[in-house]
């Protein structure tokens, strides 16, 4: 009985951990993108403000669209929980860490996309059309290097179960090192970009219809399913930065739930993840947006250079 | 499919279906097309340490191939719904489009109810196939995946799991936060329905949807390599370039797999059968003769 409360609480503090810093990672890119642009830029909690007033606001349907429409937000939102608790962020491992691995992680963001895409057809607009076209044409060409990046990682400890990665990882800091971990990192750098949707590939910040991708996907949401789609998406970004820091380099994690251990925990995790979000701006800023048939090139890229981690890996092994 | 839409209003039964359909073979959580993609990835991981370089290369490229062919099912099925069942119908006959007989829809409902109940509960076949594999490849493979508790799958050799049915019940425990987070900062959702934004055009029209050879476009320009599509647009001109009368769009893609591996293959059993015919002639005398000749050199060399 104690044990399930334990697994229960562990669960929810991890829960409203990533719920809730989420909107200030969004935030610190932001900040981090309008001091490039010579601009004072928003408060990094504004992202919070923007939620809790979409969240107020009522929501405008189309008559044109169906049952899915409704339902997908919530959808999304639960499936992105759903990876919130799977994957390790403070503490390792993660009490329902048995419930799925890095496959099922992948293929649940792959659910909610599918489910946006669908969305984006739903309206009969032709942005709708347009975004869903080419996130899934994306997504192709990210799924194959995003499954390569992964597979790196969890060759050298022969699981795919995330708490077990970071676990053995720990263990062994000398493979941090190792140039084939940190080419699958770079991999998986890349992929993160092109997943979340950041400049390179997608900008989050237009509503031009040339460049925009997941943007003109969730064009005709409003006010409260706006909210949580465009919340899933933040989440999604930490939990991408939480896999990039935790799974390539899980220094200073806790091992229990003890409070001193989690506090030192989230200090690591959380200097880690805004550095790596810091990146991401600075990746966003010094970059122009690519041509969408370019796009396949950068995915290559990654593609290569987590086949390149595997191969060194089988050739000179892992120390 | 160009001629269909909006039929998720006309046929709402088949259309969700056909959606359960859909997301189970793109591979997606918590259908059963996810169980076997997630074993094949496992059997993969199991794969690697075994040592020889063939091997060695061709288990990362079948894992890459595998997560290739899951996105690319699913860019096809959302193509697939998304332009029968969603939006605004492309004709007249999609706008009547009435719902499938009931003894069609059971049918239907049960091929999907399959698909449910082998996502959620795997444990059910799984200690099934064990014999199936054995006795295909020889040897006991009973030991190889467990299933722990009835409803987690444990691999042997990859010390993870997985539990689909813990994870089903978890997507629809956390469906609670966001109904609970937008009650607690909105209160009661209100909507309203209107019709889509048409950019100031007065209505949209079916017409102003994407296509489904539309939305397959981009997939075409990136694997331009293996499709090879051509196409052809003709444009008649009268006075202004402004208004065309009469503009025509023709697409080909190649069959690269037909033209480069089925018909040279047919070709050549063809032409190896023609060769054949000269000597089937339909008279029994020069058929006893083949025999004959056959028991001679099969003598000659059986000595």
């Amino acid at each position: 009985m104690s044990e399930l409360v334990a697994i229960l609480s562990s669960s929810l503090l991890q829960l409203i951990l990533v719920l809730g810093s989420a909107p200030l990672i969004n935030g610190i890119i932001k900040k981090t993108k309008a001091r490039f642009q010579h601009r004072r830029g928003a408060s990094i909690i504004q992202p919070y403000y923007d939620l809790a007033k979409m969240l107020r606001k009522e929501v405008v349907v189309s008559s044109v669209s169906s049952w899915l429409f409704r339902g997908t937000p919530y959808l999304v939102f639960s499936a992105t929980l759903v990876i919130a608790l799977l994957v390790p962020v403070v503490v390792t491992p993660v009490p329902l860490h048995w419930i799925g691995d890095i496959i099922t992680v992948i293929y649940l963001f792959a659910l909610g996309r599918f489910f946006l895409a669908l969305v984006g057809l739903d309206t009969g607009s032709a942005f709708g059309g347009l975004g869903s076209s080419r996130e899934m044409s994306i997504a192709s060409i990210i799924e194959p290097a995003m499954m390569l990046a992964i597979f790196s990682a969890a060759v050298t400890v022969g699981s795919t179960n995330l708490s077990i990665i970071v676990e053995r990882l720990s263990t062994t800091p000398a493979a941090m090192l190792n140039p084939a971990h940190l080419l699958a990192f770079a991999g998986l750098f890349i992929v993160t970009i092109a997943e979340t949707g950041r400049v390179p590939v997608d900008n989050p910040a237009t509503h031009l219809e040339l460049t925009m991708i997941h943007e003109a996907m969730i064009l005709e949401y409003s006010g409260r399913y706006l909210a949580f789609v465009e919340w899933a998406s933040q989440i999604k970004m930490a939990v991408f930065l939480a896999l990039l820091s935790n799974m390539f380099f899980p220094i200073g994690m806790a091992t229990s739930w003890a409070p001193w251990p989690v506090f030192l925990g989230g200090v690591a995790f959380f200097s880690k993840v805004f550095a790596l979000a810091i990146v991401v701006a600075i990746v966003e800023s010094t970059n122009a947006k690519l041509r969408l048939f370019r796009v396949p090139e950068l995915l290559m890229l990654a593609f290569i250079l987590s086949f390149l981690a595997l191969i060194y890996y089988f050739l000179i092994g892992a120390s | 499919m160009e001629r269909l839409g909006g039929l998720i209003h006309r046929m709402p039964w088949t259309a969700l279906f056909f959606l359960v359909g859909a997301v189970a073979i793109s591979g997606l959580p918590p259908l059963n097309g996810f169980v076997s993609e997630w074993l094949t990835f496992q059997a993969l991981l199991v794969g690697f340490p075994i040592p020889d370089l063939t091997v060695k290369i061709v288990v990362p490229l079948t894992v890459a191939l595998l997560a290739l062919t899951g996105a690319l099912a699913a860019a096809c099925f959302v193509k697939a719904f998304g332009i029968t069942f969603l939006g605004l119908p492309r004709s007249a006959h999609a706008e009547g489009a009435s719902e499938s007989s009931p003894s069609m829809i059971t049918a239907m409902a049960a091929l999907a109810f399959l698909c449910v109940l082998l996502g959620v509960a795997p444990g059910l076949v799984v200690s099934v196939l064990h014999p199936v594999v054995g006795s295909l490849i020889g040897g006991d493979f009973s030991d190889q995946v467990a299933v722990v508790g009835g409803t987690m799958l444990v691999p042997r050799s990859t010390s993870t799991s997985v539990s689909p049915s813990v994870l089903t019940g978890l997507l629809i425990a956390v469906a609670l936060v966001p109904l609970g987070a937008g009650f607690l900062f909105g209160g009661k959702l209100r909507r309203r329905v209107v019709m889509t934004w048409a950019c100031g055009l007065p209505k949209i029209e079916p017409r102003m949807q994407y296509t489904a050879t539309g939305f397959s476009k981009p997939i075409r320009m990136i694997f331009s390599n293996v499709f090879r599509a051509t196409h052809e647009i003709e444009i008649s001109e009268v006075s202004s370039p402004y208004f065309r009368p009469d503009i025509s769009y023709e697409l080909k893609t190649e069959a690269v797999f037909l033209r480069y591996f089925y018909e040279p293959l047919y070709r050549f059993v063809v032409a190896g059968a023609h060769l054949f015919r000269r000597i089937q002639t339909g008279h029994i005398q020069s058929y006893l003769a083949y025999i004959f000749i056959t028991l001679v050199i099969l003598l000659l060399f059986a000595r």
